[in-house]
């Protein structure tokens, strides 16, 4: 017994020994991800946060996103970030774009990064053999042309604004060393051992390592024409959220989240703004590039039906029996306290957003005035469009009289509101929906099932009410597949909703269309789009929520923008 | 005893081919998939979700994925000129041209698990082995410390419980017993990591490493600092468990007469305890070998997941929540066999340590 003792106690000797020993060395920025390993670091494939906070890094794209306006951005020669084009013109038709690429970027191997890298991504997306997902670039795109290295011609098939976004939707793969390991199958791109070590990239980083379920690391390209000053970055993998916040605190790590993301909860938020105040670490805070909404289904759910017919030609969806009627839309609008709502769902971290999209996308258009809390004039339009209390009992449901245009005689308001479990921020916002609903006769059904079947009913259009997020919306602002008939198609789209108004899909045709795509023309067309949505409510508006990003003082000249975390990688230096 | 092990194996056969099936069914019932939880984006079309959800092959009926994951399907269609392109198949269940395209399906190139071969992770685009591998000396490291430390104070603990019986020892470890056993693994996880990590600073608040840039993980012993925390919570379930079973075993043997004489001999208390009544109680022991390994991987998962911890558990919840098929599936075929195999153990080792028991 006495040998166990002993044993026990230098046990806990070594363990204390080793826990002083474990501080993290000077120079290596460490964040934490809450996402899981990256699926894959192959540029082509990626498809989460996780993954693009690596690639970021790792490849070159065709141009860089400017972090203040999130525009396209011309390089510059000798450019620390690894945007390729110096310049692109587009032809008047609209159909033929031209990029001149910078002849001074290699890969880490010593090879130029020239235009056939560019089009040998392309052409591996365009065979449709790999487990891509970026297919809507294909829409719009018939082929691309290495004219010389450094010359990219982009042929389209019909002219589109969005064509620049897509055409920069991937990263982009050495042609040299990827193009022998697939023998011309491109299918073996998903195979490739490359995917999950890249060996041969182009970046301010070298992949390092990637330990399952640990760690990921990339180690600074040396060869790099500029040099960064971190040793090199270090994701560790911690699926806890609150854990990952106190390794932060501890100072084990240098930040809360990926390049990618922010993670810093609504509910310590405020905790963080405070400390951040008193100097222990500093903090950046942004309105979210998505939002919360809750989809009113239009349509007679009993009979889900694809927005188009066979022949292109809208379909007979039928009507909701409630939503179908645009008062009952505008009614609700009105009927919830959205301060309520932020307050009591998102901790007030968060503003009400008043059509798609939030302010943080340039689309958006922040002078229309959002739905406003007015149970009074709710009640009123609901009472327009046939649904009164009959018995004068607050309690009770109103009911549906004569003049209501889709539900029977005497059918009460009472509806299903859906939700997927788990999300505590959404969890929160139905109860506040369904209490504030329930105080002028409208009863609400609030469920929160499983994301599984929460999908399964959304796309299969099998719901009154469902109440989701967007995140990471596309810098663009088009919502084409969300709000017109293109996107109504049951068990796949994403107008999931049946909203269908023609001014609206004109609106957006000509966005997408419009000759020399002139950025302010095209903001015009969606700000109308904007009024159009807010008015006729096909979703709920509610709320965009702040994000943070936390980062420890050892992290000098850190200078972050919205959903960009380290947009000066090459001015960063870590201090031990 | 061989014979009755085989028995037992060859009726573990129905049982273990019962576990795989009810799995699968349950997994393919669950609604949505992988494709709708990694792709569900505007910018993403229904018709690529529809082509990716074709090359993992999820869009075919139940029994074709079970038989494919099962027995592979190299044998559904075949290239006999070895061109690439389909010549035969078995008609019924994989027609030639299944998509009525003009052009035959690719040959299948699944063996299945009955060949060894447990598929691809249809998230980490990687053989499911080589997942599993890459977390299982994590999880065993985990679970070896875990299940040592329970033993080395449980035992101890329920003997002297025994012998002290009905004193403030006794009453005190019956108590805590029942209080480590009643607290669940994720708050015992959070209280100590708040107590030992974050207020008094003596261990890392998670993980398994110091991490680095190469990746390099050094040998368990050099970073036993990490592995304090989830051990104590993992130990305190078992701790509970062993100690409430040697105690009442021990209370059984130390009525017998071979205890008295032991006694009257003039032994010490210490040689009767722990030499004669301690060898004998530990007999029931033997019999939570089955349970005990069920409840590593049960408690992995929690455990592994709060502490950062990179083990098979961490690999078994993101599987389940990205309905990753092959790995979780994976997944319950290792926790099956274990379980099964250490059911057969606790009865062999129930034999092995008491003459008297025969095997039947």
């Amino acid at each position: 017994m006495q040998k166990l003792i002993r044993v026990l106690f230098l046990v806990v000797f070594i363990s204390l020994f080793a826990a002083g020993a474990s501080a993290q060395e000077g120079g290596i920025l460490i964040g934490t991800n809450f996402g899981g390993d990256p699926t894959t670091i192959n540029p082509l494939l990626t498809n989460n946060t996780v993954d693009l906070s690596l690639t970021e890094f790792l490849f070159p794209n065709i141009y860089n996103i400017d972090p203040e306006t999130r525009a396209p951005m011309k390089a510059g020669r000798n450019d620390q970030d690894n945007g390729l084009a110096l310049d692109w013109s587009i032809s008047e038709d609209g159909l033929v774009y031209t990029f001149t690429l910078r002849d001074d970027v290699t890969w880490n191997d010593g090879t130029p990064v020239t235009a056939h890298d560019y089009k040998f991504t392309f052409d591996a997306l365009a065979s449709g053999e790999t487990s891509s997902p970026r297919g809507s670039v294909l829409q719009s795109v018939e082929n691309v042309e290495a004219v010389d290295d450094t010359t990219l011609v982009v042929n389209l098939k019909l002219a589109s604004c969005r064509a620049l976004d897509e055409l920069n939707d991937f990263g982009i793969l050495p042609k040299h060393h990827i193009e022998p390991l697939i023998a011309g199958d491109f299918a073996e791109i998903d195979n490739l051992e490359y995917n999950k070590h890249p060996d041969v990239t182009s970046g301010v980083f070298n992949f390092g390592a990637l330990v399952a379920d640990e760690q990921t690391s990339m180690i600074r390209n040396d060869n790099h024409w500029m040099p960064v000053s971190p040793e090199g970055y270090i994701l560790r993998n911690v699926p806890d959220q609150l854990v990952g916040i106190e390794q932060f605190l501890a100072g084990e790590v240098n930040s809360v989240g990926t390049a990618g993301s922010a993670s810093v909860p609504a509910v310590r938020m405020q905790e963080f703004r405070d400390r951040a105040e008193a100097g222990e670490f500093q903090v950046y805070e942004y309105v979210d590039d998505g939002l919360t909404f809750v989809g009113f289904n239009l349509a007679d759910r009993s009979n889900p039906v694809n927005g188009l017919d066979e022949d292109g030609n809208p379909a007979d969806q039928g009507n909701h029996h409630f939503f179908g009627d645009i008062r009952v839309r505008q009614a609700l609008a009105q009927a919830v306290n959205y301060v309520d709502i932020i307050e009591g769902a998102a901790e007030g971290e968060g503003i009400q957003v008043n059509s798609f999209g939030t302010p943080a996308l340039w689309g958006y258009d922040s002078s229309i005035e959002p739905w406003e809390y007015n149970p009074e004039a709710a009640l009123a339009l609901l009472a327009e469009a046939g649904f009164v209390d009959h018995d004068d009992d607050a309690g009770t449901p109103l009911v549906a009289t004569e003049d209501a245009l889709y539900a029977a005689p005497g059918t009460e308001f009472a509806f299903e509101l859906l939700t997927n479990s788990g999300n505590l921020v959404r969890e929160a916002a139905g109860t506040v929906i369904q209490d504030q609903l329930g105080q002028i006769g409208i009863a609400v059904d609030f469920q929160t099932i499983e994301f599984g079947p929460l999908v399964t009913f959304l796309l299969g259009q099998d719901f009154d009410a469902i109440m989701i997020g967007f995140t990471n919306l596309a810098q663009d602002t088009d919502a084409r597949n969300v709000f017109t008939p293109v996107g109504d198609t049951v068990g796949g789209g994403f107008n999931f909703v049946s909203y269908r108004n023609d001014r609206v899909t004109e609106l957006y045709d000509q966005a997408l269309s419009l000759p020399g795509c002139d950025l302010s023309e095209r903001q015009a067309l969606y700000h109308e789009i904007s009024q159009i949505l807010h008015d006729e409510v096909p979703w709920w508006w509610l709320f965009a929520p702040f994000s943070m990003y936390a980062e420890a003082n050892s992290v000098q000249n850190w200078m972050p923008y919205a959903e960009t975390r380290y947009a000066n990688m090459a001015e960063i230096a870590i201090s031990p | 005893m061989v014979k009755y092990i085989v028995r037992r194996l060859v009726q573990s056969i129905p049982t273990f081919f019962g576990i795989t099936l009810l799995s699968y069914l349950l997994l393919w019932l669950a609604p949505g998939s992988v494709v709708e939880r990694l792709y569900l984006a505007p910018n993403i079309k229904a018709e690529t979700r529809a082509r990716l959800a074709k090359q993992l092959g999820i869009d075919d009926p139940f029994h074709i994925q079970y038989l494919r994951w099962l027995a592979g399907d190299d044998w559904l269609r075949w290239d006999s000129d070895g061109d690439g392109i389909a010549d035969g198949s078995f008609t019924l269940l994989a027609p030639l041209d299944e998509d009525g395209d003009g052009i035959p399906e690719p040959p299948g190139d699944n063996y299945g698990i009955l060949r060894g071969d447990f598929g691809r992770s249809f998230v980490k685009k990687e053989p499911v082995m080589d997942v599993f591998m890459a977390n299982l000396l994590a999880t065993l490291e985990l679970g070896i410390a875990a299940i040592l430390t329970s033993l080395v104070i449980g035992i101890p603990v329920g003997v002297i419980s025994a012998v002290t019986r009905g004193r403030l020892f006794d009453n005190t470890s019956r108590v805590m017993a029942v209080i480590f056993d009643a607290v669940p693994n994720f708050y015992l996880a959070y209280i100590l990591i708040l107590i030992f990590a974050v207020g008094l600073d003596l261990v890392p608040i998670g993980g398994r490493c110091v991490p680095n840039l190469y990746g390099v993980c050094p040998p368990f012993y050099a970073r036993m600092d990490y592995l304090i925390l989830p051990t104590i919570v993992f130990a305190a379930g078992f701790v509970a468990l062993f100690s409430r079973y040697i105690r009442t075993s021990t209370l059984e043997v130390l009525s017998q007469d071979y205890i008295r004489t032991a006694r009257a001999k003039g032994l010490s208390p210490r040689v009767v305890n722990f030499r004669h009544a301690m060898r004998n109680a530990m007999i029931p022991v033997a019999t939570l070998l089955g349970p005990i390994i069920t409840n590593v991987w049960a408690g992995a998962i929690v455990i592994e997941t709060v502490f950062a911890w990179p083990g098979v558990g961490r690999i078994a919840f993101t599987s389940a929540i990205q309905q990753d098929y092959p790995v979780v599936m994976g997944i319950v075929i290792f926790a099956s066999l274990g379980t099964i195999l250490g059911f057969l153990l606790s009865d062999i080792l129930y034999v092995l340590i008491d003459p008297r028991i025969r095997l039947d």
